[in-house]
């Protein structure tokens, strides 16, 4: 009797159910395990005995320091991240770049291996040997406590990063395969989506596999979660001297972990670290000095604070960058009335001897007035429907008009500071940014941009 | 689920997971690579361990004694054919996701076998190596009719479909007979 009573019901809720479930179409597997944040090292042992593994030596800037087999394995780590790798380029066969999935597994890849190592070990290496149609395979432990990838020596490895090299056989692109490889390290199985990097054999030569699809990052976030709005991001980094300014949103106010890549090769893969760094700006900037363990790679911030640990993105870093130390968007701008914050940029040069350096900003209302202005401190304060993000004092520069799409651009004359203490000298940091009227945009009826930092040179 | 899979999984402590990308092939690639192909019953399953130069660790492979005949010229045979993977025991081995399923390689089962030698699979260990792994073993059944059906495994492998054991061999020996030539 109870049972004829419950049945109406439940058959309503499941024909319910079908009506309004949609429909899954994930076809990616999970192998049950899943990587905590003591394994996100990543390290080549660059044994890849073919001349097309390590005939790339092009410099890219996503990655500095390293080329031939090592780019190509750091870029597959990296298409897994929760943002772009730097800029995202690299890769000329993506169109959004790399990283632009958004899978939400950010990597640290510390360098070179001296050895394979052991499974747990976190390494790719090529094998001697053949075991006929199989290409590369990942040992993993399935307590998640690491993994080691091999390639086996009989394919030829081609490094890229050219998407049009000519399909041959027994040719296979080394970052598509890694790309699918570490996946595995990451706790995917094969998916049985054709056009997925999981799924078990590459088309052609593999090249199409250094993108994820949608599969694939569905089945990261399943098991690594999507990325939470509140996950530290960095968004810049630049090296002046010794020191080393990280640009971005929600780094702790203090206890911060700045993870660099290793400068030696070998090592355990154990990030060098730099402890209890505070943060500046709104949690938005972060100064430090450079480890002297630290080498080009990349940089990451770990945080315990908040709601558990949390890793930001991995952002290239360069130890010795050659040049004027590069600029750096920092301090979160408030939306405007058009809808996006206003954001702060310079062209030309940094050089104070050529002063052609020009202000922009972009994302304000259209035709909006504004007036840029700059301090040689940092600061953050809530002011009118935005936030001042420099110290003072202030120096303001000429009015200008937004065009219609909403950019605002000044050419900086060097050699006519509003001030004799704005003089710009080569070798000073000077912070810039806009402010403009923006009267439907709230209660103040003015906004301000982001900032940017900007050090000139000779 | 996952977590029951994840906590079953972590009782076979100190053994790891091994996981692979194999090459994409159809059934004339798969002849054009092969030395040959064998149809018969699984009679035996051994797993050994082999360490890697550099105090690398170890490699485990699994080696199957397969009695029966060969799908290109039908003579009668029986072969070991291996493939990366495998466990000694609860705590020491490596599965790895290329390997043919527990299912597919129990003993008594009848398969289809591709393989070729291999003088070295890893850390110097020489067999005839299953052709892509679980990509070269293909169960069969009997069907109502008495046919010995060749199951297929889908797109990529070299027997994508279902198909007739007779149709397939015929297929594989006139590719054969061409490479021959």
């Amino acid at each position: 009797m109870k049972i004829l009573r419950l049945l109406p019901p439940a058959a309503a809720s499941l024909a319910a159910l079908v009506l309004v479930a949609p429909p899954s179409a994930w076809a990616w597997v999970s192998t049950g395990w899943s990587l905590d944040v003591t394994q996100r090292d990543v390290r080549v042992f660059n044994n890849f005995t073919d001349t097309e593994a390590n005939d790339n030596q092009t410099p890219d800037a996503n990655f500095p320091g390293r080329f031939g087999a090592e780019m190509a394995i750091w870029k597959a780590s990296v298409e897994w991240g929760s943002e772009l790798h730097g800029d995202g380029q690299g890769d000329p066969g993506q169109g959004g770049g790399l990283g632009s999935g958004g899978a939400n597994f950010d990597a640290t890849f510390q360098g070179s291996a001296l050895s394979a190592g052991q499974v747990g070990d976190n390494t790719h290496s090529e094998l001697t040997g053949c075991a006929g149609g199989v290409l590369a395979f990942t040992q993993s432990f399935v307590d998640g406590t690491g993994w080691r990838t091999f390639y086996y020596q009989c394919w030829i490895w081609v490094d890229g990063p050219e998407q049009n090299w000519t399909p041959k056989t027994g040719y296979y692109d080394l970052q598509g395969i890694a790309t699918h490889e570490y996946g595995h390290a990451l706790g995917l199985g094969h998916s049985a989506d054709p056009l997925a990097t999981m799924f078990p054999t590459p088309p052609s030569n593999g090249r199409t596999w250094r993108s994820l699809n949608s599969d694939d990052v569905a089945g990261i976030q399943a098991i690594y979660g999507v990325k939470d709005p509140n996950k530290p991001v960095i968004r810049g980094a630049s090296v002046n001297g010794s020191t080393l300014t990280i640009g971005g949103s929600s780094f702790a106010s203090v206890g911060n972990e700045v993870w660099f890549t290793q400068r030696a090769p070998g090592g355990n893969g154990d990030p060098v670290k730099s402890l209890m760094v505070e943060s500046s700006v709104g949690g938005t900037l972060l100064d430090i000095q450079i480890p002297s363990e630290a080498g080009s790679g990349d940089v990451l911030i770990y945080t315990t604070l908040g709601d558990g640990e949390t890793l930001s993105n991995a952002w290239p870093f360069e130890s010795q960058p050659s040049g004027c130390p590069a600029p750096l968007n920092y301090c979160d701008a408030l939306p405007n009335s058009s809808g996006t914050p206003s954001v702060m940029g310079a062209i030309s040069s940094q050089s104070v001897a050529a002063n052609d350096t020009t202000l922009y900003s972009a994302g304000s209302p259209a035709d909006s007035f504004g007036i840029f202005f700059y301090s040689p401190t940092s600061g953050h304060l809530p002011v009118g429907d935005g936030l001042i993000c420099l110290g003072g004092p202030f120096f303001r520069l000429s009015a200008v008009q937004a065009d219609a799409t909403g950019r605002a651009l000044l050419p900086l004359d060097l050699t006519m500071p509003p001030k004799p203490g704005g003089q710009i000298t080569s070798g000073s940091v000077w912070h810039f940014q806009w402010w403009y009227r923006d009267v439907p945009g709230g209660p103040s009826g003015y906004n301000f941009s982001d900032a940017l930092r900007l050090p000139f040179c000779d | 689920m996952t977590s029951v899979l994840a906590t079953a999984l972590s009782l076979v402590l100190g053994s790891a997971l091994c996981w692979a990308s194999i090459e994409k092939l159809t059934l004339p690639q798969m002849v054009q690579r092969i030395d040959n192909a064998i149809y018969g019953e699984i009679l035996a399953k051994r797993v050994e361990a082999v360490a890697l130069p550099d105090g690398s660790g170890e490699m485990f492979f699994t080696t199957l004694t397969i009695k029966g005949n060969s799908v290109l010229n039908n003579a009668a045979s029986t072969v070991e054919v291996s493939y990366p993977g495998g466990f000694l025991d609860e705590e020491h081995g490596v599965f790895n996701s290329e390997e043919p399923s527990a299912d597919d390689v129990r003993i008594g089962n009848r398969v289809v076998a591709f393989y070729k030698w291999s003088p070295d699979m890893g850390g110097g260990f020489a067999s005839n190596a299953l052709y892509a792994s679980h990509g070269g073993l293909f169960r069969t059944f009997v069907s109502r009719k008495g046919e010995t059906i060749v199951q297929g495994r889908g797109p990529g492998y070299a027997v994508a479909t279902n198909q007739v054991l007779s149709g397939l061999e015929k297929q594989a020996q006139e590719l054969y007979a061409k490479r021959k030539r």
